[in-house]
């Protein structure tokens, strides 16, 4: 595998995880989030920043960074429990864009600079490899799988799923819809605050940029585009936008209009997603096996 | 004995509204009490008063003897009250079982290890199966709950209030919207549902399915009670009758 197919191949497992993780909030729980990248940003700054201020090793900054996350995760929660819909897709921008500014104007983050120099993973002293790096975030990306597949099993995922179809008939059905609501923005907010870290310590720097609104954009169309509310759905969602710019890099004039075409045509004849629940693809993936069953 | 539940002296204002003022009534054990009145006469924010989605301004609301005051709905629902809705609501995306499964999960929504309990499990599906099969509906489990006709909508969420175990169900109009014979199944259904010993509270507009199902009747009027009594004595009263009807000469 070449080194530009391995940072190819890293950059979408991050992407993956990322699209896992807002698929929580915003596909099983139904809170609409514009502003998910705010939450990578605080995994990346947090990782960053303990390994290069206070020299932590990587096994470190990446529980740091989860748990720091999740933490702010709850706390950014609280303001969007008042508000639904259309409005907290606009309080979700709005963190989004306040977080982005704190990472860009206060000097204790390194302001325009960004975080710089920050360290490979290293095991018994050797730096770990690009390929090793792979491994380790697929690792992490199999870690997201199963959480989300034990969440979407479990009774809170049903809690989840109960507040997204109706918050009113949840709550006469025994859910309390405020804790359930924080447990999906701290565990959708804890895992983009893991794939921050992965992608703070593969890129060794990360600025403000990295992490503003149109990232948001791009991680919500990946869950979109895949077919929200399915596990499958953001994965296959953030392998192939992850890979729409790589792939259109010959006609590199042309790269966002075929990829904004992309997301228009599919949301004009799949609006569930290309795997989504009742998309064409699985409609007939499903007719196709019942019928070889029978 | 004490009361299931005793609506003592309970107000609800919204800003200067006076939806309800000063309204009292109890329910016994067993019963069917129906709550009727004009169209804004407070009947339905009287129960989202008792399931906790709306503070009372002042009184107390009396569950088993507990005061219900300070709850909010999930926990007055864990506390066994189930409701349904006047325009039913039910998890529309979701399968039939998988509605009913929401509500069973009602003691497992505590603590952590509960919540993160596998829930498809055979103890569970078979109590979702045993409730859907009571209320008539076990055919349909696998079916998306949204593509259900209405008059099954509302035995789906009869099912959904069962789960919770309730000894008292609040429905609000369950006939409203139905054909002659669909309101029958479910008048039926209300019947053996009272008789297997749950406590019924319901709305209903529709008086000849009052009358058949309620021992005793309140009647609310513009968020006042002006009537309470077995179903002869209010269809003779007065003021029940001037407040559906308008005064005579008013006309």
């Amino acid at each position: 595998m070449s080194a530009y197919a391995m940072t190819v191949s890293i950059t979408i497992g991050i992407y993956v995880i990322l699209a896992i993780s807002l698929n929580i909030i915003t596909g099983y729980a139904g809170q609409i989030s514009l502003g998910h990248a705010a939450f990578f940003g605080i995994g990346a700054y947090a990782s960053g920043m303990l390994a290069t201020r206070l020299g932590a090793p990587f096994f470190a900054c990446l529980p740091f960074a989860v748990v720091v996350t999740g933490a702010v995760g709850a706390i950014l929660g609280i303001p969007c429990l008042r508000v639904k819909e259309d409005f907290l897709a606009i309080t979700t921008m709005g963190i989004n864009f306040v977080v982005q500014a704190i990472f860009l104007y206060i000097p204790f983050f390194g302001g325009a600079l960004g975080i710089a120099n920050i360290p490979a993973p290293s095991i018994h002293g050797a730096e770990m490899t690009k390929s090793a790096y792979l491994a380790m975030v697929l690792l992490f990306v199999l870690f997201a799988i199963l959480v989300d597949g034990w969440l979407t099993r479990s009774w809170a995922g049903l809690a989840l799923a109960s507040i997204r179809e109706d918050e009113t008939a949840a709550e006469m059905s025994g859910v309390n819809i405020t804790r359930f609501k924080v447990v999906a923005f701290v565990l959708g907010s804890a895992m983009a605050g893991l794939a921050g870290s992965l992608y703070a310590h593969f890129m060794s720097f990360i600025s403000a940029a990295d992490f503003g609104f149109t990232e948001s954009i791009v991680i919500l169309s990946m869950v979109v585009f895949g077919g929200i509310g399915t596990l499958r759905g953001p994965i296959i969602g953030a392998i192939i936008l992850g890979l729409a710019p790589e792939l259109f890099r010959p006609v590199l004039d042309y790269r966002t209009f075929v990829y904004g075409t992309m997301l228009v045509l599919l949301m004009r004849f799949q609006p569930q997603g290309l795997l989504g629940l009742d998309s064409f693809i699985v409609r007939n993936a499903k007719r196709i096996f019942t019928r070889r069953a029978a | 004995m004490e009361h299931l539940l005793e609506i003592d002296a309970i107000s609800k204002h919204f800003g200067g509204l006076k939806a309800l003022e000063n309204v009292s009534f109890t329910m016994d054990r067993g019963e069917i009490l129906g709550l009727i009145g004009p169209n804004g006469a407070g009947k339905t924010t009287l129960f989202n008063l008792i399931t906790g989605r709306y503070p009372v301004t002042s009184g107390t609301i009396r569950y088993n003897g507990k005061d219900l005051s300070g709850m909010g709905p999930s926990q007055v629902a864990a506390m066994g009250i189930g409701r349904t809705f006047q325009i039913v609501r039910p998890f529309a995306g979701l399968t039939v079982i998988t509605n009913v499964m929401i509500a069973l999960g009602v003691s497992h929504y505590a603590g952590f290890w509960n919540s993160v309990s596998r829930y498809r499990t055979p103890a569970s599906l078979k109590a979702a199966r045993k409730i859907l099969a009571r209320v008539g509906i076990a055919g349909y489990a696998q079916q998306k709950s949204e593509n259900l006709p209405l008059g099954l909508k509302k035995h789906l969420e009869i099912a959904r209030a069962l789960a919770l175990r309730p000894s008292l169900i609040l429905l609000d109009e369950p006939a409203g919207g139905l054909r002659k014979e669909e309101m029958d199944r479910l008048i039926g259904l209300v019947r053996e549902i009272n008789g297997e010993g749950t406590s019924v509270l319901v709305i209903e507009h529709n008086m000849p399915v009052v009358m058949q199902l309620c021992k005793r009747i309140v009647v609310l009027d513009h968020g006042t009670k002006i009537a309470e009594g077995p179903p002869e004595a209010i269809r003779n009263n007065r003021q029940v009758v001037e407040a559906y009807l308008g005064r005579t000469g008013d006309a």
